[in-house]
């Protein structure tokens, strides 16, 4: 294990001059080239000479005194988060070389920060995944055990955050995407409220769950690209009326200020180790003032069924656009259309995509649409209604996870086992409130993450919260790797 | 689900090509996950609550300034497309 610093540091040191943003990125670009062939975090890796030369743009700012809120930050974003000047293929096939025409609005928001966009991080194809080994371009291994996933689908954004590849990264959270990711490396990972950070330029996987967050080696890192990325966006009809949150600049939680909820459904099923080391948190937490208490969340025990049938019937509406036309595949012979359409998909998707864009059909289909996704959006309803009231006397904690990072082809094998692995964070994304996964601490070298969720907008309590416990495990800015 | 043929159908509506292999895979896997599915419906079996299709509902509807654009189908369609309720008939529907 070792340090790494965290971007809040680096652009302090950006600012009064002891780092100079080219000899910083060169570092990056340095780990990049000693991790990547073993990790695979990375899809597409910005030119050398790219980077540098938005460095020294970075670097005659500071000297100029004209720096933005993250001048000089090297960002790694998700592939199926839009970019005008590098592919978006969101690691499937079906969009392999595809250059979008746009920048998604997150991207825009970075570039006018300063940030520069190292590259294009791996992921699940289309973000249907936990492990992020549903990648047409190969699988993500975990930094800290490279015989075992970092999770997913954001699993490349995490990776490359652990090793030390990237100082921020975004990813997006359908179901636990960036929350799981961030628990199995270590880092920070945060879902926002539903409708804070726009969706413009993310390709759709379940629009109705899923958002783009940050990820960082802190909480005060996520909470600066919180910053920079949130806020009203007029392009994206689902955006709340917002201003971009002010966290970045937030004090740590004081003992006594907040109180803890544990529902014993999200965190009973979580293995032994996993468990253990959730509740020695806990206990700490208490005895240093935070009141914890165990609670009931009952719908908690349906959110998974019913999320991934939202999830699937959402993914086949959202992938019918892929038809070889739109976006087109040059091995497949034109001819009758809907014939060309079906070899198109079959050649373009990947298996997990192909099976839930089947199963979203069928839920949807005419005599199971009731049965299915209409009970489906009924228990979301109680899970969102029972979240929001118990998020109103406390942060609710429970597991990341409810197993260590497993190893590469362990869980994929059987749907069930594999689905299992989001069964504490869905809840949140069925809820739309913001959700924080944070390093809780280590069983023999694995990482164990804990998560914090909170009522409708309330990420200032998150990240209060999370910089406390940041104090308390010592665990901002760790990496993988020696020291 | 009810064996392989309501996979064979969802595979058909979802305009997907399956080897027969891939099929016999597809069926059993998506056989056990619609099973595993199907208990939220017996969760909200009995019970009164209605749908939730937008987290925050109350905010979720059309803004004003896109309800003001909102064309009516009907004066544009002919009128044989539209069915007694007013809504639109899709043909392929009685294709199958």
């Amino acid at each position: 294990m070792r340090k790494l610093p965290t971007a809040s540091e680096l652009l302090e040191e950006f600012r009064n001059g002891s780092l100079d943003p080219v000899d910083h990125a060169e570092r990056v670009l340095g780990e990049i080239e000693r991790w990547e062939a073993k990790v695979n975090a990375y899809i597409t890796i910005e030119a050398r000479e790219a980077v540098i030369a938005q460095a020294e743009e970075a670097e005659e700012r500071y000297r100029r005194g004209e720096a933005r809120p993250l001048e000089g930050v090297l960002v790694a974003v998700k592939d199926n988060i839009s970019t005008s000047f590098m592919p978006t293929t969101a690691a499937s096939r079906m969009l392999e070389g595809y250059v979008p025409p746009f920048n998604a609005t997150v991207v825009d928001r970075l570039l006018e920060a300063g940030a520069i966009v190292v590259g294009k991080a791996n992921m699940d194809e289309f973000a249907m995944g936990s492990t992020s080994e549903f990648s047409a371009f190969g699988p993500v291994r975990n930094p800290w055990d490279l015989e075992r996933v970092p999770g997913g689908s954001s699993g490349g954004s995490a990776a490359c955050l652990a090793y030390g590849g990237c100082d921020l990264s975004l990813g997006s959270d359908t179901g636990g995407s960036i929350r799981l990711p961030a628990a199995y490396t270590a880092t920070v990972g945060l879902k926002p409220t539903y409708g804070l950070v726009s969706r413009y330029g993310l390709i759709p996987y379940g629009n109705s769950l899923e958002q783009i967050g940050p990820m960082a080696r802190s909480v005060r890192d996520v909470a600066l690209l919180l910053e920079v990325i949130g806020g009203w966006d007029p392009k994206d009809a689902t955006s709340l009326r917002v201003k971009p949150p002010r966290l970045s600049a937030l004090e740590p939680a004081e003992p006594g200020s907040l109180r803890l909820c544990v529902p014993r459904e999200m965190v009973e099923g979580a293995e032994e180790p996993v468990a253990k080391v959730f509740w020695r948190l806990m206990e700490r937490l208490d005895s240093e003032g935070f009141e914890v208490e165990e609670a009931r969340l009952p719908s908690a025990s349906k959110a998974l069924p019913a999320y991934y049938t939202i999830a699937l019937a959402e993914a086949a509406s959202n992938l019918a656009r892929y038809d070889g036309g739109l976006y087109p595949r040059g091995d497949v012979e034109p001819g009758d259309y809907w014939r060309h359409v079906a070899e198109a998909r079959a050649r373009g998707f990947g298996w997990e995509v192909k099976k839930r864009i089947v199963l979203g059909s069928y839920v949807l289909s005419e005599g199971y649409r009731d049965e299915y996704y209409v009970a489906a959006t009924k228990v979301r309803r109680l899970v969102r209604d029972e979240v929001l009231r118990l998020a109103r006397r406390c942060v609710i904690a429970s597991p990341a996870a409810p197993i260590l990072p497993p190893r590469l082809g362990e869980r994929i094998t059987d749907p069930l086992l594999l689905y299992a692995m989001d069964v504490y964070t869905v809840v949140a994304n069925l809820a739309g409130v913001p959700a924080l996964a944070m390093p809780a601490g280590f069983h023999h070298g694995l990482p164990v993450g804990v998560q914090f969720m909170a009522g409708k907008l309330e990420e200032d309590r998150l990240v209060r919260l999370g910089l406390f416990v940041e104090e308390l495990t010592g665990l901002r800015g760790v990496a993988a790797g020696e020291g | 689900m009810e064996g392989c043929e309501a996979v064979r159908r969802a595979a058909e509506l979802a305009r997907i090509a399956f080897t027969e292999d891939e099929m016999a895979r597809l069926c059993r896997e998506a056989s056990r996950i619609a099973e595993y599915l199907a208990s939220v419906g017996e969760a909200v079996r009995g019970l009164d609550v209605k749908p939730l299709y937008h987290v925050w509902e109350e905010e979720g509807g059309l803004r004003d300034f896109i309800a003001d654009r909102r064309v009516d189908v009907a004066s544009f369609l002919p009128a044989d497309r539209i069915d007694e309720e007013g809504r639109v008939k899709i043909p392929w529907r009685e294709v199958r």
